[in-house]
């Protein structure tokens, strides 16, 4: 009796002892073997939504933490991602409403993945299906602006996110600007005289203030070159 | 409806103004003109159905479990990137309706079978209580239970929605009371197999349904571009008399703040009910044609 009860405590230190074992060899022959791969297989939308039975956003949740771990891996190891795209598509698939895979995800794929075309639609998927949002048609407007230096795509997007509401007090101002920078003066003119009358606090309102005597000399001189003398008041 | 009155049992009259509701636990009635209403016999059973069921180690179990994994859903965000409250509140409604789910499966396996089971069930339908009351009684006493222990994890899940963000929105409750009207559905439907079968089919009965209940939209769709005349009509048919479970998910508009309109909101709350009457009666049917002898 005895020996039987010694013996069962001692297997069962024995049989987790060994665990840990083999576990510990499992993964170093796993790490000479190939870097651990998280997102290997990505299914499709489609097909996965029904089968997550209404608790697609959990999925979406934790597929977003998925997505973090294995850019944070390729990042310290072979700065290639080639399931990025994917699997921020099928994140925003099964949330479309869940806005930091389209925001976090464009950076990703733009300034880690080098591929611009996969942000800029990731990004219009979000804003086709966020329309009440400005963060994304903002954050398409800093990728025209900034990376692709189309001017008026950029002042396309700003000015649709400049309507929407919660965007940045900075917004119209960009727009502003971007008129100017445009060549149209008039425009840029009338917007900086709207924020001068609408501005919060005197900073803006100097801000607005000096940008509208900028865009009047500009304005006035190019009248006295082309002999229309319309002075803008 | 058949009314058992006490003739089996004259020690029972023999206490004359009282009536013992032995097995439903300690409560004791008066039998005045305001007690006797139907009213308070259903209340009565389901107070005891409650008493019975917290007293039930095994709600304990998955309530602390499900209290855990909320908790430990804050501790998982913390190696998100970013979105960390959008993550906690989807967590935070999925364990709400999972454990909640299991609590209804679980309890409400045994809720009418246990007392055939054991017999019980002879000594109650002995009483001058009606078979619906009797139903009606365990079903409501199942679902106090499950309001408060959904009331405990919505609480903890508001609390750590505002720990996150600084505010608790409101649609995160209209997302609770959905997934309690879900719990309502899944605990009629476990309630009503219960009547006619053990707790493993129940079991078994009740997961199927809340699948297919999810998925009675997919069917329709499948059968409309894959099937013949036939089984699109035999779709059709399913499709309404599954329950629909995906009319009552509001989980993503309480998440992102979304608008939620409120005529669907209230069609959905209404077809909830309805269909938790439908199913109330069907299980107060066949517990009436069911023959104890």
């Amino acid at each position: 009796m005895k020996r039987n009860g010694l013996a069962i405590p001692v297997l069962l230190v024995a049989s987790l002892l060994g665990s840990v074992l083999v576990a510990a060899v499992l993964d170093g022959r796993r790490a000479d073997a190939m870097p651990e791969e998280s997102l290997r297989y990505v299914p499709d939308a489609r097909y996965l939504k029904p089968i997550l039975l209404g608790f697609h956003g959990v999925a979406a949740g934790l597929l977003w933490i998925q997505i973090g771990q294995y850019v944070g891996t390729h990042v310290e190891t072979d700065r290639q991602f080639p399931q990025l795209a994917k699997a921020l598509d099928l994140a925003t698939s099964l949330d479309p409403h869940f806005l930091e895979p389209y925001r976090w995800g464009g950076l990703y794929l733009l300034y880690l993945g080098r591929q611009p075309r996969a942000a800029v639609s990731l990004l219009e998927k979000g804003a086709a299906a966020n329309p009440e949002r400005w963060e994304l048609p903002h954050d398409l407007g800093r990728y025209y602006y900034l990376e692709a230096r189309d001017y008026g795509q950029a002042l396309q997007w700003w000015e649709r996110a400049a309507k929407l509401p919660g965007r940045p007090e900075y917004l119209p101002r960009f727009v502003a600007r971007l008129y100017a920078r445009t060549g149209q003066t008039e425009t840029a003119l009338d917007l900086w005289l709207d924020l001068y009358r609408t501005a919060h606090n005197d900073s803006l309102r100097s801000l607005a203030l000096k940008e509208i005597e900028r865009l009047r000399a500009v304005h006035n001189s190019r009248s006295t070159v082309d002999g229309s003398g319309g002075l803008l008041q | 409806m058949k009314t058992h009155s006490v003739p089996q049992f004259p020690q029972l009259v023999g206490e004359s103004r009282r009536a013992n509701v032995d097995r439903l636990g300690s409560a004791r009635f008066e039998e005045s003109p305001q007690l006797a209403g139907g009213f308070f016999k259903v209340w009565t059973i389901a107070l005891n159905t409650f008493k019975e069921a917290v007293r039930d180690r095994i709600l304990y179990a998955i309530l602390i479990f499900a209290l855990v994994m909320l908790a430990g859903s804050a501790i998982l965000v913390t190696i998100s990137v970013s979105g960390e409250g959008t993550i906690i509140k989807h967590l935070g409604l999925a364990c709400i309706s999972i454990f909640g789910t299991l609590i209804a499966l679980f309890l409400g396996i045994g809720l009418v079978s246990k007392e055939i089971e054991k017999r019980t069930v002879y000594t109650i339908i002995s009483k001058p209580i009606h078979r619906y009351q009797f139903i009606l009684g365990k079903y409501l006493g199942l679902l106090l239970t499950l309001l408060v222990n959904i009331g405990i994890m919505a609480l903890v899940l508001f609390g750590l929605a505002y720990l996150w963000e600084g505010i608790s929105s409101p649609r995160l409750l209209l997302a609770v009371l959905f997934i309690f009207l879900e719990l309502m559905i899944v605990t009629a439907l476990v309630m009503l197999f219960s009547t006619f079968s053990s707790p493993a089919l129940s079991a078994i009965f009740t997961l199927c349904l809340v699948v297919a209940g999810h998925l009675s939209a997919d069917l329709r769709l499948f059968a409309a571009r894959f099937g013949s005349a036939a089984t699109r009509l035999l779709a059709e048919a399913l499709y309404f008399l599954l329950p629909n479970l995906s009319r009552l998910n509001f989980k993503d508009q309480a998440v992102h703040g979304l608008g939620v309109n409120a005529g669907i909101a209230a069609l959905s709350f209404s077809y909830a009910l309805l269909y938790v009457a439908a199913l109330v009666l069907a299980a107060m049917t066949l517990f009436q044609w069911r023959d104890f002898k």
